[in-house]
């Protein structure tokens, strides 16, 4: 081996403890790198999965090919797989709606599940000719009178009259042809009935799969048709997709386009914001990882910077100098990044594993996320790695052959120390005496290297303190933001007549659909509340009295007017928020007054005149006013009579005038002047009905199913008619049934069944509940910031450890001198923790000063969109001034735990290195 | 012979008030296989002097030549390539690679010259240095006397033009230090090696063909004790 490679290796070996830190950073970076790039793979992964899992693995698909045409294009070279199906003839089920007459048979090839997703509703894929797999759109028209769809069921047989698809006058026409019966008549040519057996319904494809160019459902059969032919397929580049096309005649051709986005094909942000995120994650190790590798690198050239200095005087090159540098780095290299790559796979691996059923919740199909490695991203990262220990080398590198040999050997390739250098006042100094001047004067004797202590602590607090922000602004934000959302996966609504239908037992059936974990009913109306101003809170009144707070609250004479809702709680879920609010259910709901519990908060969002969004929220009662009655007003209501016009004079006194309904139609509808003498006129109090509210207790939470951003009043649905007397019977009565399930599509589906025999129902709606969503969101950056504050803050300890250690190791000498002259074991290690101080603290207070900058123009990213508060989380500074002192502290202990063993006398005497 | 000669040398640390003159024209030139002491008091510029010949510290001003060629002319590699094969340096504190072993700290210009080492100069050398039992040591195990002589084993294995030694029996006791000079004496004489020497040691100068006196980076004496043996 070239001497310059032995003494490499010796020196590496010399020093176990330094190597073994440089190569634990070098881990850390690559796990890092690794960790990061693999996670943005493993995210386009799983995004292009959801795509596959929803509509199938096809990149794109051409259509009205002959079967020439269609045999030509499974042979070119350019595409992995083909799937296709025929035109097997055309059914006009319906001539008097034009919207879809058809039913339109295709033949599909038996690899066509492979390339395009058929999700079945019932049944099984058709395997034959005579089988037939219906479209979930021939599902729900079936047996409707406004269509004209036989009813069949799966295993049942069906005849329909097959054919081609033609003009009256003969012409042909195809699946790209619309239907316009204003132009032509449309006519079955060459028509024979056919039998089929039914196999099942599958969901009707999506808009990727069969881009609407058909006014038909489709329905499957299992082989045969002779007619034109679409071809499904993916491709071994499918970046080069828009080359294919224009190769292809571009108009016959249609892409899948939400999976081809995920190739960065057809341009798509959310991958370009994915790739961009990783961008800046991936430049945050580079400058962590730099500063570790090349302080660790800086330091042991610069306990080396004598021997190079040795070895150019007896004739090395500054080549070969540098070379031997670069070798160290190519070695640690060697060992680091293997072993990084593992440690990051691993790492992220398990991270990905544990949240796979968080991610399940994004997407639509709960498709799971798992790793993903391209074994290109890999050799990246460890080029990025090894480009990233190379600059680390080279910066020390250079300084080893700076400068004449003899400089290196006399002043280890440092400046002569000037007299102004260690000038100014020394804080340390005045409070702790020699001891502290001694550690004032170390650290500025040579900033550089104590600033790479610094600047490790400082990017440690920086980063930590700045994501804690971080999240803590998406979590409020988005806390509010869903505040205005009920938490409910799925809501089914129906108009019910009092009485006449138990909701009780709607819901009983609605529950047996498939995936609900959580029920309930309620039902909604309004009322104006007139709240006395001696109950409402502090707070609430302070900001209904500010005018820079947009409300619609009316502050007068005394009260303040909500609109606010009556809710009525399916009574078991309403004894459960009694119960979760610490309060008697049983005996409230068997009170003789029916009584309400108050969901005691307002929360207002509003943009200020400076223009910055802000938020704020308050109790609106006081907890005196507790229990209580609170006022519910409204206009009086008359039999027969309609409120036409409310006036009110100065006093704040109104006036209402009633007209007989039927006199006031026919005035308005002819157009005529209204006889006042024909109004009933009341005034004052009159004219307004008041109905007191009996309020058992305020409660700060509320079920799934309601908004938590107004006050509300809950009641159990047994009590309704107490509270809501003769109003119940004026019309049908909106009741809401609310489901929380993993699965809402397919809760829905399965729901859909039932709601179909329900009356005043429409289906079901799913998607509404954001917050899971969101919780999803947060604890997913909770956990990836979370792990890349603690691998950072990984590799700024490395940092810190290497460059304390190896400072108090160089100082051998200067330490033994000191107690030489007299210092005691005590002034001694007094001196070396103020020196620790001193680090701890200025990389704390540059670390936060830089932090609350970023956390203040993340701020103002975040307020753009998000109604929240700037703040720096306590927490975060505690741990961040609990964090920079320990690590300046065990790495201080450990390398005065060295010292110990050693003969200091011994030291000074020796002046060989 | 001549073998070396300074014309005119000067070296001059910082400007202005803190201008330090380590060396104010030194002109003076060495046979092949003279023995040469160079003396004077703390900061006479001695050391200076030394560095300056061997290539490892650029004048100020001057030239130096060795074996016909202008030291100062070449470009830095090429400086690296003459230390390398016509100087050999030995320090008072050794300077020896405390990672290497006592073979390959000699046998180090060689190596990085990359040429094979004469195994049987290597032999010869260190049965000449007493260390043939203690070539596989590192600098640590050895005491200050054999690390000296690893030094000067270092400094003759390449058999270089000149052999400069900055007091080379600084650190050592008086047995050490006779046998050392003893050595520097039997190789000047065997392989008829140019040897500067810097010293203090009255004792030392005195073994020398002649000697240097140098006071405030001026030669201030020279003094021809014996001739050069042709």
């Amino acid at each position: 081996m070239n001497i310059f490679r032995t003494y490499t290796v010796r020196c590496l070996r010399g020093s176990p403890a330094r190597t073994l830190v440089t190569i634990v950073g070098v881990v850390l970076s690559m796990a890092l790198f690794t960790a990061v790039l693999a996670g943005a793979w493993s995210g386009i992964s799983w995004l292009r999965q959801t795509e596959v899992d929803q509509d199938g693995a096809f990149h794109g698909y051409s259509w009205g090919l002959t079967q020439e045409q269609a045999r030509a294009m499974k042979e070119d070279p350019e595409l992995t797989a083909t799937a296709s199906w025929r035109d097997a003839g055309w059914v006009l089920l319906d001539r008097s709606s034009g919207f879809y007459p058809y039913l339109h048979l295709a033949a599909i090839s038996d690899n066509f599940t492979d390339l395009v997703k058929v999700e079945l509703l019932e049944g099984r894929m058709p395997e034959t000719e005579s089988e037939i797999l219906l479209p979930s759109d021939y599902y729900v028209r079936m047996g409707d009178p406004e269509w004209n769809f036989p009813e069949v069921e799966t295993g049942q047989s069906v005849t329909f009259l097959v054919g081609r698809r033609c003009a009256e006058d003969g012409t042909p026409l195809g699946e790209t042809d619309d239907v316009d019966l204003s132009r032509r008549q449309e006519v079955i040519a060459d028509g024979a009935e056919r039998t089929y057996t039914v196999v099942g319904f599958y969901a009707e494809f999506s808009y990727q799969v069969n881009q609407g160019r058909i006014p038909a459902a489709l329905a499957l059969t299992g082989g045969g048709g002779t007619g034109e032919e679409r071809v499904y397929f993916t491709m071994k580049h499918p970046e080069r997709f828009e080359e294919f096309c224009e190769r292809m005649e571009p108009q016959k051709v249609a892409s899948h386009a939400s999976l081809l986005r995920y190739y960065a094909v057809l341009g798509n942000e959310l991958t370009a914001i994915l790739w961009g995120f990783t961008a800046v994650l991936v430049f945050l190790v580079i400058f962590g990882s730099v500063a570790l590798i090349s302080s660790s690198f800086s330091i042991s050239i610069s306990e080396r910077i004598r021997q190079f200095g040795m070895l150019r005087t007896l004739g090395a090159t500054r080549k070969q100098i540098r070379s031997a540098v670069f070798w160290e780095a190519l070695m640690l290299g060697c060992v680091g990044i293997p072993l990084g790559l593992l440690v990051g796979c691993g790492g992220i691996g398990v991270t990905l594993w544990l949240l796979r059923e968080r991610f399940a919740v994004f997407s639509q199909t709960g498709t799971l996320m798992r790793l993903a490695v391209h074994p290109l991203l890999l050799l990246l990262a460890a080029g990025l790695c090894m480009g990233t220990i190379l600059l680390s080398a080279w910066i020390p590198a250079r300084k080893a052959v700076q400068g004449s040999a003899i400089d290196a050997i006399q002043r280890s390739g440092k400046a002569p120390l000037k007299a102004r250098d260690l000038r100014g006042p020394s804080l340390l100094g005045t409070l702790f005496g020699f001891p502290g001047m001694m550690a004032s004067r170390n650290f500025r004797r040579d900033r550089r290297r104590y600033r790479a202590v610094v600047f490790s602590i400082f990017l440690s607090v920086m980063l930590f303190v700045s994501v804690a922000s971080f999240t803590d602004y998406v979590t409020e934000g988005l806390a509010l933001v869903t505040d205005q959302n009920s938490r409910s996966d799925l809501l089914v609504s129906q108009g019910l007549t009092y009485g006449k239908m138990d909701p009780d037992r709607v819901l009983a059936q609605l529950e047996q659909a498939e995936g609900v974990t959580d029920s309930m009913f309620h039902a909604i109306t309004y009322q104006d509340m007139a709240l006395k101003e001696e109950d409402l809170s502090e707070d609430c009144l302070m900001g209904l009295k500010d005018t820079r707070i947009p409300h619609t609250v009316l502050l007068k004479d005394g009260e303040a007017m909500y609109a606010m809702h009556l809710i009525f709680l399916q009574d078991s879920a309403w004894l459960q928020l009694c119960e979760d609010s610490g309060l008697d259910g049983a005996a409230l709901l068997q009170a003789p007054e029916p009584q309400a519990l108050f969901y005691n908060r307002q929360v207002l969002m509003y943009t200020g005149y400076d223009n910055v969004r802000r938020w704020v929220a308050w109790d609106v009662l006081s907890e005196d006013a507790f229990p209580g009655t609170i006022t519910g007003r409204a206009h009086t209501e008359l039999d027969g009579f309609v409120l036409y016009k409310e006036a009110t004079d100065e006093d704040g006194i109104s006036t209402c005038w009633y007209y007989p309904e039927d006199y006031l139609d026919e005035v308005v509808s002819s157009g005529g002047e209204l006889d006042e003498s024909r109004a009933i006129v009341l005034s004052g109090k009159d004219a307004w009905t008041e109905t007191a509210y009996h309020v058992a207790a305020s409660i700060h939470e509320v079920p799934f199913a309601m908004r938590r951003d107004a006050p509300l009043l809950f009641y159990p649905w047994s009590r309704i008619r107490e509270v809501l007397g003769e109003k119940l019977d004026k019309g049908p009565i909106e009741v809401t049934y609310s489901f929380r399930s993993d699965t809402p599509e397919r809760t829905a589906a399965s729901m859909a069944s039932f709601t179909q025999a329900m009356e005043n129902t429409d289906a079901p709606v799913v998607g509404v509940d954001n917050s899971r969503m969101v919780e999803s969101l947060l604890e997913l950056a909770n956990v990836f910031s979370a792990g890349f504050v603690v691998l950072i803050t990984l590799i700024a300890a490395a940092n810190v450890f290497d460059t304390i250690t190896t400072s108090v190791a160089l100082r051998r000498r200067e330490f033994a001198m000191l107690k030489s002259i007299g210092m005691g074991e005590r002034e001694f290690r007094r001196m070396l923790c103020l020196e620790c101080v001193s680090y701890g603290f200025r990389g704390f207070f540059w670390g936060m000063l830089a932090a609350a900058g970023v956390s203040r123009l993340l701020y103002l990213v975040a307020a753009s969109s998000l109604v929240i508060q700037w703040h720096i989380p306590p927490y975060a500074i505690a741990a961040a001034v609990i964090g920079a002192f320990a690590m300046v502290a065990a790495s201080m202990v450990y390398a005065l735990g060295r010292l110990k063993g050693e003969d200091l006398m011994q030291t000074l005497k020796t002046e060989t290195f | 012979m001549e073998m070396l000669r300074a014309e005119r040398l000067t070296k001059i640390y910082g400007k202005g008030e803190n201008e330090i003159r380590a060396l104010d024209g030194v002109s003076f030139s060495v046979e092949q296989g003279e023995f040469l002491a160079i003396i004077g008091p703390s900061g006479s510029g001695k050391s200076t002097l030394l560095h300056i010949l061997g290539g490892v510290d650029r004048p100020s001003g001057g030239t130096v030549w060795v074996n016909g060629q202008d030291v100062y002319a070449q470009k830095e590699d090429q400086l690296a390539i003459f230390r390398r094969r016509q100087v050999g340096l030995i320090y008072q504190f050794y300077n020896l690679i405390p990672v290497l072993n006592v073979v390959e700290n000699m046998t180090l210009p060689i190596l990085m010259d990359g040429r094979k080492v004469n195994r049987e100069r290597m032999e010869e050398l260190l049965k000449v240095l007493g260390l043939e039992n203690r070539r596989t040591h590192l600098p640590a195990q050895l005491s200050g006397g054999q690390q000296q002589r690893v030094s000067i084993g270092r400094a003759l294995m390449n058999a270089p033009a000149v052999v400069l030694a900055d007091e080379p029996t600084g650190n050592l006791d008086s047995r050490n230090s006779a046998e050392i000079v003893q050595l520097l004496k039997e190789s000047n004489r065997r392989y008829r090696q140019t040897l500067i020497v810097i010293t203090h040691d009255e004792n030392i100068a005195l073994q020398a063909d002649r000697i240097l006196a140098l006071e405030d980076g001026r030669i201030v004496r020279e003094e021809r004790i014996r001739e050069v043996r042709a």
